[in-house]
């Protein structure tokens, strides 16, 4: 301890050290958590509607709207290191030519434990089309309920919560009323 | 003759070794001594900067180059940095030492005679905590001095010794940090020409 | 001006030796980098969020860990770092949709080896990233930096402000080049 410079250089690689430290031990504590809560997924009913694409103007696409119920109780993933989870509904089928699809069409951030517990009987969010024009001869979906835990600090982790018992058709499309 | 003050500040330790190291080679080099020999620090200068290079090398070629098309070349140029540097740090810790000085001189008597010097340092500290009452044992300067005198390029050799002194910097420094350059050089003469004699 | 005596004293090798120590931190940084990059086959292996189109989940300044493993498809949920060609700074968003195509005339022996659309979203927009592909109608695996893996809050303000104020980046790297030149290890 000889000179200013010295001093600072030294209290400063200690300070750094311990602040490292301390966010390592909270990142490895995320482990010792480890609810993996589950949750029910029903899907209400299934409509196809023929319309125009925001994003391809001139083409006419097919539309499904999903109305769905999810009950689960995600409260038991909050603690002292999740910062939020995000929620998310996908669904999941095969396309005519054997495209295998994954699409997310509802999703939620969960800020607050007392947000947590689930009981949402809503429609999708987003567009639920196919990368084809059309849902003809696609294989029934399964619909999934998938989370997101993500930290103050550390690690993201990805768990699924409920899945839908029996793959669901899509039905033809209808004309819109 | 006129000689440059040396000062350092006696609270660090480097400083106060650096300075009783850089004494040691100015005396030792003098042209009527010994002839230095650079081969430990170029060396390490050969193995960092050709490390060095390889680094600066790599860094733009990958920038330069897309991603997936560089990997080959980024890790040959990696994994060559970490064989350089891992055989600088390996030569510094077991061929190095603590060597601060390697000299040589030859001598025309009857044949041709080579002598070789090395002298390595090293900084002691007390061992543990002075009892109550004793006084505060001071930081220490130890010298090895080892010596080798041959003839025939070194075929056949004619003397062997070593020489080892300890002593505190209190002895070399003042307490602004000023260093006696001439009590140190007096002490190191006669540790030189003890080992020369071959005095064990 | 102690040190100009001490060049002078000690000559060239000394010189070479100083210039050395300041060289070899660069490029140990440099060569961190490059191998930290190559093990987790990203080009860029730590990015700072630089916009808030994910909050609440990452703000201005976080840290993210991202690596991109070969062997890995990417999944709806993951956050992934993507560029796509003509876009200057990469983006952080969350992948929304995904299709692996096999009509592409061949079926390939590993799921891996397809062709695979990707649709991705920030959390707190409310359309898909779309406009953000300059003219490309999906976002493919060669686009992919990374998937974030893990996340470190506030660290990366320390590049922001660099960015921010450049006088501030050569101020520290100018101290540090001196630092190392003049003091002997």
């Amino acid at each position: 301890m000889y000179s200013a410079y010295q001093r600072i250089n030294n209290i400063f690689a200690l300070l750094s050290t311990c602040i490292f430290a301390l966010l390592g031990a909270i990142a490895l504590s995320s482990f010792v958590f480890t609810a993996d809560p589950k949750g029910s997924l029903s899907i209400g009913s299934l409509k196809v509607y023929p319309g125009r694409s925001p994003h391809f103007k001139q083409l006419r696409k097919e539309y499904a709207f999903v109305n769905f119920e999810v009950h689960a109780d995600l409260s038991p993933l909050f603690h002292w290191n999740t910062k939020q989870l995000f929620v998310y509904l996908g669904a999941e089928y095969t396309s005519a030519d054997g495209t295998r699809n994954d699409v997310v069409i509802w999703d939620r951030i969960i800020r607050r434990k007392e947000d947590a517990n689930l009981n949402v009987k809503g429609r999708n969010k987003y567009e639920f089309r196919d990368v084809a024009v059309s849902f003809k001869n696609v294989t029934p979906a399964h619909y999934t309920l998938k989370y997101n835990t993500m930290p103050y600090v550390g690690v993201l982790t990805y768990s699924e919560a409920a899945r839908t018992d029996n793959a669901i058709p899509f039905p033809l499309a209808q004309e819109r009323v | 003759m006129e000689r440059e003050v040396i000062k350092v500040n006696n609270m660090n330790m480097t400083e106060l070794k650096n300075a009783c190291d850089d004494a040691v080679k100015k005396l030792l080099s003098q042209p009527d001594l010994f002839i230095e020999n650079h081969t430990h620090t170029d060396v390490k200068l050969a193995l960092g900067w050709a490390s060095v290079l390889i680094a600066g090398a790599t860094a733009l070629y990958g920038w330069k180059v897309e991603f997936e098309q560089s990997k080959p070349l980024v890790w040959t140029g990696v994994i060559l940095y970490v064989i350089l540097t891992s055989l600088s740090t390996l030569y510094s810790f077991f061929v190095e030492k603590n060597t601060v000085f390697v000299g040589k001189r030859k001598m025309l008597a009857k044949r041709i005679e080579t002598e070789r010097i090395i002298i390595s340092s090293q900084t002691d500290f007390p061992s543990s905590a002075p009892a109550k009452g004793a006084a505060h044992e001071p930081p220490k300067y130890s010298v090895t001095l080892q010596y080798v005198r041959s003839s025939n390029s070194g075929k056949s050799l004619l003397a062997k010794s070593t020489v080892n002194s300890v002593k505190g910097y209190n002895e070399f420094f003042d307490e602004a940090g000023t260093m006696d350059q001439e009590r140190f050089e007096k002490w190191l003469a006669g540790l030189v020409e003890k080992v020369v004699e071959g005095e064990e | 001006m102690d040190s100009i005596k001490a060049f002078k004293r000690l000559g060239v090798r000394y010189m070479l030796l100083q210039a050395l120590n300041f060289a070899a931190v660069i490029a140990s940084g440099l060569m961190i980098w490059k191998g930290l990059g190559l093990v987790c086959n990203t080009e860029s292996p730590i990015v700072v969020v630089l916009s808030g189109s994910m909050e609440p989940a990452f703000y201005r300044g976080d840290l993210l860990f991202l690596t991109n493993p070969a062997s890995e498809q990417y999944v709806t949920g993951d956050i992934t770092v993507y560029k796509v060609p003509g876009a200057d700074i990469p983006i952080v968003h969350r992948v929304i949709e995904t299709h692996d195509v096999v009509s592409e005339g061949y079926v390939a022996a590993s799921p891996l080896g397809q062709k695979q659309l990707l649709l991705t979203k920030g959390d707190n927009n409310n359309a898909n990233d779309i406009e953000l592909y300059q003219g490309l109608d999906w976002l493919e695996k060669r686009h992919i930096v990374g998937k974030v893996r893990g996340f470190m809050p506030y660290i990366g303000y320390v590049t922001i402000a660099m960015n921010d104020f450049p006088q501030l980046k050569y101020a520290l790297l100018g101290g540090l080049g001196l630092l190392a030149l003049v003091q002997r290890e």
